[in-house]
């Protein structure tokens, strides 16, 4: 449907079979990341090694409720979106702490060097 | 050797692939009027390495030393449901509280950790020198 590719990583955007519920119809969206790596001939040896990662994952579902009249369903990982917050927040406060340390380490300096 | 693994690492890749959106999106479940969609994100890896060897002065037939190995894995995790009734189509979202919590106090203990010493370097500057 549609992809992009960087370097060892892959996205793409998926739309699988529809599904029908009822008389509305439901069109999963998934969106892929995978990433591929290989590296091959380390010093005179022949050695290869590859890696491969992939994750799907469902940002939302489109409903056709009635021919023409579509609607987009979003589907949130709030799990995801949590941890990511706590993420921030503990990067927020080790970046705060390390000013705080700094700002107080040159204020000793600077009240030891006064006469 | 290494274009077979390429070779297997490519097809991996695309069977994962086309079966990627049946594995987030689970089969409809209809339970009267209600129907339920279950919808996970679904992760998958694999590794794989193999070397050989011809030690010096050991050329010839069956001194070389040739080795590999490899492992994959799998992993699923629910995200959300999607209810859908005659009326009104509903997502709910399931939140993994147990991991959720562990991450908040590992990044208490972390802060508690880091500020500790801030206020013992502040404590430590308020001191007059005796």
């Amino acid at each position: 449907m549609w992809h992009m590719r960087c370097g060892p990583w892959r996205y793409r955007v998926e739309r699988g079979d529809p599904i029908q519920i009822g008389e509305s119809w439901l069109f999963p969206i998934v969106r892929i990341w995978s990433w591929r790596r290989r590296r091959a001939r380390i010093a005179s040896q022949s050695l290869t090694a590859q890696g491969a990662l992939m994750e799907s994952i469902a940002p939302m579902a489109v409903v056709l409720e009635r021919p023409g009249e579509r609607r987009l369903v979003p589907i949130l990982d709030l799990t995801r979106l949590l941890l990511w917050a706590i993420g921030g927040l503990c990067l927020a406060g080790t970046l705060r702490a390390l000013a705080a340390r700094r700002s107080l380490h040159l204020l000793s300096r600077s009240a030891g060097g006064e006469p | 050797m290494s274009d077979i693994v390429s070779r297997f690492f490519q097809v991996f890749e695309e069977s994962r692939a086309s079966a990627s959106v049946q594995a987030v999106f689970g089969p409809p479940e209809t339970r009267g009027e209600v129907t339920v969609i279950p919808v996970a994100a679904v992760r998958y890896g694999v590794g794989f390495g193999m070397g050989a060897n011809t030690p010096e002065g050991t050329e010839g037939a069956g001194a070389q030393g040739l080795g590999g190995g490899g492992g994959a894995g799998t992993h699923a995790r629910p995200v959300a449901v999607i209810e859908i009734t005659p009326t009104e189509i509903k997502v709910h979202p399931i939140i993994d509280y147990s991991r959720l919590i562990m991450a908040g106090v590992c990044a208490l203990v972390w802060l508690t950790f880091l500020w500790s010493g801030v206020l013992k370097k502040f404590i430590a500057s308020r001191t007059p020198a005796r």
